[in-house]
């Protein structure tokens, strides 16, 4: 009960000081008044007299009402409270100095939570499966083509599910695109062909229904599907009644018999869907068809080492057993891993070293800035000092001044990143992973606030303890100087600007390192020609188009009538334009040639004749095909350049070749293919990287059922999508396309990546740039106006103002010169951290090393050539009565 | 001014003690305001107790921070406002502590006195 009344009373002294002041004298003035009436009654000799009495009686007033208030607990609020006012006070008073300082702080700040949270999404956060990093996926390493995460084929895969010791689960599947029909407009849906195991391996858990067992996996059986939570709440506004509804896929209806939580994206974020993976018999048996990606899970106390070297075991084994699993090994790769990539990791982590680099230079920057404002303020200090304030009062007082400049700038610094997360965004990639997951949350939140904080102390501390260890007499004697503009000082001072630009050295080093990355990549020759073009993709449903002759008389009927339409100049079709990780490829013998061990595969693509035509590549020998080229003519193909060189360096045309490498002779099944024509080669893996040995048949004899359409405009491509659109509707109503982007978004799609964190790395360094030129001009600024006294004295001596100006550059410039050099030795060593980024620039590019080096002198030399003028404007007379 | 030392910590501890208890004893007669208390020690102690009066009010304070008496402003005989304090349960348990230790000292004081 009356701990209660002891905190109520606690509660109402802290929040109401000026209530608990006012009463305070209240009750004090009442006191004196009824003991200044007492004291009357025996002295009639006047009321003053009264008066003086009970003041004497009371005793010191002022003591006593100071000694209450310290009891309350309110005294050590006042002083912060003081202290505070104190510090604003002065913030207002020099505005430019705050305002530098608050944004140097923001920025910096900023930068470190808005990346951060980039981190922690796509880095730091577990994936939301439970036990994610138990997960695995499990690939072919395929020796051969140097391909660490290729396909299985299912006898390989069910070897490796029979013989293992370490994986609970692991199994087979699939991404797969549908037609989705039977509600609404036709709409291409992206699809997971799973077993039952590989959905048990990542826990999922439906949020309605049920998911598919090992009994859906028959034929016969499987016409169920799950749907996604996005499709479900689209389609189906959320009803849960959804289960047992019908849709259509490809023509094939399906019952929707679960629905998964929007959370689970596997295989990728964009599946909408789920059907049971059913094994066709062919596929059981086919050792050496590969297209089955894998899944599986560890068993508990099993790690992933023990794992690799179990599975490896069991590859060397089917190697020696089958010939035709020569080269080929198992990697196993943790779940969180595959989702963000090698190259995404170390961009980010390369990012956050450039922020961590930022945030450095920032600090810096403020802790000089609360240096050159301290050794201006020594006096104001030395007179509060000789007037008794303690020691631990003051640093008190300059902590609490840097504490406060951090907390405004963590503020500014806070928001200031919840601006740049709504803005990254749309910078980004649209296919980075896990976009969606990046928002500022609580972690960001946490070590913000600790750096703001460790920040506040760093860059408050030094100076606050230096000042207070000034000596009085010295500072206060007329003209001295005293801890903070000394010798000792201005060393300090110039070692923090050199150590700036040392980091802005090796900032700007990896901003103009990946910017050459880039401009080598732009000029790279691409092999075809992306402007004006529509890409769009279409795929066929077995069910409607189960033969051949359909497919091709569809594509054949669309072409025709896209080429008729106004503004187009040509169009073609290819199975796929860029190449996957893992293409449609297979090896080759060609005529007369031995096949060698570590012959490549070929990729192989069906195109229509007007194709090549359309993107533009060059066709260097021989014919393109014709519409005479067709299913039951003689099997043709055109090869390019690379291919021309492994496996006919003596000509290609007219030479034959045939699939597979396994040597039979019977031509019925394996019949000879005759190059007809060779094409310069395309970069279809990507600017970055080499070409394939690439062949290309006519679509009429391949005959798949999904395309890519390419058609040249004159515009705008993205107009003529609707166009295209109807003309699909009136061949087939329900037919959609998907995909539909110009050529040119297609390919930068591939770099954007790249891109993305080039920029980033970019504004970075620019931002870096900024900072240390400002803490360098301030530094500079600060100096030249401490030696003012000195500078009129020389020029009173007769020496003059040019001359002045040239040394204040050149001492500017001696500093740079250290920083750049430290600068670019650390550069050296740093930027091999990145080289997996780099490409066709070595890491340690002297071309940009000295563009960086100069450019940075110059701009110091400017930075220090403003304050320079200044000093040569300075007037002898004016410069000798200064204080 | 300079500021004036306080007396020696253990005197200050005895004072400050004692002064509580008196305090605390005044207001088991009845709730009262600072002028009040302080007179009331003054008459009952015989003159003997001559403290500044405003050495009352740190006190006062020290006693309400700690939940041993709360005051509230009311009104004085006269029509003034003032603010009365009035002991609590746990008061009055502190009290009953600080007598019972006052006692122990004096009787071991009185032990050493008249002591063999």
């Amino acid at each position: 009960m009356s701990l209660l009344a002891a905190l109520r009373h606690r509660i109402r002294t802290l929040f109401r000081p000026g209530t608990y002041e006012r009463e305070l004298r209240e009750e004090i003035d009442f006191h004196l008044e009824l003991d200044t009436k007492d004291q009357a009654i025996d002295r009639p000799d006047g009321p003053s007299e009264a008066t003086y009495a009970a003041r004497r009686r009371f005793g010191n007033v002022t003591r006593y009402s100071e000694e209450t208030r310290e009891m309350s607990g309110l005294g050590f609020f006042d002083m912060l409270r003081q202290d505070a006012r104190f510090a604003l006070r002065t913030f207002r008073q020099s505005k430019g100095f705050t305002t530098v300082a608050v944004t140097t702080i923001a920025l910096g700040i900023g930068a470190t939570a808005a990346i951060f949270s980039v981190v922690d999404a796509l880095i730091l956060k577990p994936l939301p499966y439970p036990e994610a990093d138990r997960v695995v996926m499990v690939w072919m390493d395929n020796r051969k083509l140097a391909l660490h995460e290729d396909v299985h084929s299912y006898p390989n895969l069910m070897d490796l599910k029979a013989q293992n010791r370490s994986l609970s689960h692991l199994n087979a599947y699939r991404e797969a695109g549908f037609n989705l029909t039977g509600t609404g407009e036709p709409v291409r849906v992206t699809a997971g062909v799973m077993s039952a195991e590989a959905l048990s391996a990542l826990s999922a858990r439906p949020i309605v229904g049920q998911l598919f067992t090992a009994e859906n996996e028959k034929s016969g059986n499987d016409a169920v599907v799950v749907i996604g939570e996005g499709l479900w709440k689209t389609n189906f506004a959320g009803d849960p009644s959804v289960l047992g509804k019908p849709i259509e896929l490809n023509g094939r209806t399906r019952t929707i018999i679960g629905v998964l939580p929007g959370t689970f994206g596997f295989p990728s974020e964009r599946t909408q869907l789920w059907v049971p993976l059913v094994v066709p018999e062919n596929a059981r048996t086919a050792r050496s068809w590969f297209s089955w990606w894998a899944v599986g899970k560890l068993k508990p106390g099993v790690s992933l080492e023990q794992a690799r070297a179990d599975l490896g075991a069991i590859a060397k084994r089917l190697a020696d057993q089958y010939p035709t699993n020569r080269d080929y090994g198992v990697t196993v790769t943790p779940l969180p891993e595959q989702v963000v990539g090698p190259t995404l990791r170390t961009t980010l982590w390369v990012i956050l070293g450039a922020v961590a680099a930022v945030l450095l230079i920032a600090c810096a920057n403020v802790a000089n800035l609360l240096f050159s404002r301290a050794a201006v303020r020594e006096r104001e200090v030395t007179v509060r000092m000789a007037l008794g304030a303690s020691n631990r009062r003051l640093v008190r007082q300059l902590l609490t001044e840097s504490l406060l400049l951090s907390a405004l700038g963590g503020v500014a610094g806070i928001a200031l990143a919840f601006g740049a997360l709504k803005v990254l965004p749309r910078l980004a990639p649209s296919d980075l992973p896990r976009l969606s997951a990046i928002h500022v949350n609580g972690t960001v939140l946490l070590v913000t606030t600790a750096v703001t904080v460790v920040t506040g102390l760093l860059f408050g501390l030094v100076p606050a303890v230096q000042t207070s260890r000034t000596r009085l007499s010295e500072t206060l004697r007329e003209g001295g100087r005293g801890g903070t503009s000394g010798r000792g000082g201005q060393r300090v001072r110039r070692g923090i600007v050199a150590a700036q630009l040392a980091l802005v050295v090796v900032l700007l080093t990896g901003a103009g390192l990946l910017l050459r990355t880039w401009v080598t990549l732009q000029q790279v020759q691409l092999g075809f020609s992306a402007k004006n073009e529509l890409a769009l993709t279409l795929q066929l449903p077995g069910v409607k188009y189960p033969q051949p002759a359909q497919v091709v008389s569809f594509y054949e009927r669309l072409l025709e009538r896209v080429r008729g339409m106004p503004g187009v100049e040509s169009a073609g079709t290819i199975e796929a334009m860029l190449l996957s990780a893992t293409p449609n490829s297979t090896g080759i013998t060609a005529e007369g040639r031995t096949s060698r061990p570590d012959d490549k595969e070929v990729t192989f693509d069906g195109i229509s004749p007007g194709f090549l035509n359309t993107i533009g590549a060059r066709l260097v020998a021989g014919r393109n095909f014709t519409a005479s080229d067709r299913q039951g003519t003689m099997p043709v193909a055109i090869v390019n350049e690379q291919a021309v060189k492994t496996y006919f360096p003596n000509g290609a045309i007219g030479k034959r070749f045939r699939y597979g490498t396994g040597g039979t002779s019977d031509t019925t099944q394996n019949p000879w293919v005759t190059v007809v024509g060779v094409v310069a080669d395309m970069r279809r893996m990507g600017v970055d990287k080499a070409v394939r040995d690439e062949a290309f048949l006519p679509f009429a004899q391949t005959a798949s059922s999904r395309q890519l359409v390419v058609i040249r405009t004159a515009g705008d491509p993205l107009s003529f999508v609707g166009q295209v659109r109807r003309v699909v509707r009136e061949i087939d109503p329900a037919q959609p396309i998907s995909n539909a982007e110009t050529m040119e978004q297609m390919l930068s799609g591939r770099v954007a990546e790249r891109r993305f964190s080039m920029t980033l790395v970019g504004m970075f360094a620019a931002l870096a740039l900024s900072l240390a030129l400002i803490g360098a001009y301030g530094v500079t600024s600060y100096l030249v106006s401490q030696r003012t006294r000195e500078i009129g004295i020389r020029m009173a001596l007769g020496a003059d103002s040019q001359r002045v100006a040239r040394s204040v550059v050149a001492e500017g410039l001696r500093v740079a010169g250290v920083g750049v050099l430290a600068g670019l030795i650390i550069a050296m060593f740093t930027t091999r951290l990145a080289s997996g980024l780099l490409y066709g620039v070595s890491p340690r590019d002297p071309l940009t090393l000295g563009a960086v080096a100069v450019t940075l002198l110059a701009v110091s030399a400017l930075a220090n050539y403003l304050p320079a003028r200044r000093a040569a404007r300075v007037d002898p007379l004016t410069a000798l009565r200064q204080d | 001014m300079t500021p004036t030392r306080k007396a020696a910590p253990a005197q200050d501890e005895l004072l400050k003690g004692t002064l509580d208890m008196l305090v605390l004893r005044t207001l088991t007669v009845q709730s009262m305001h600072g002028y009040a208390i302080v007179r009331h020690i003054e008459r009952l102690s015989g003159g003997v107790f001559n403290i500044e009066h405003g050495s009352l009010y740190p006190a006062l304070e020290r006693l309400q921070k700690n939940g041993l008496v709360v005051g509230k402003w009311g009104e004085s005989p006269t029509g003034r406002r003032a603010r009365y304090y009035t002991i609590t349960a746990a008061g009055r348990h502190m009290l009953g502590a600080k007598v019972s230790a006052f006692d122990r000292v004096l009787a071991a004081i009185d032990g050493v006195m008249n002591g063999v």
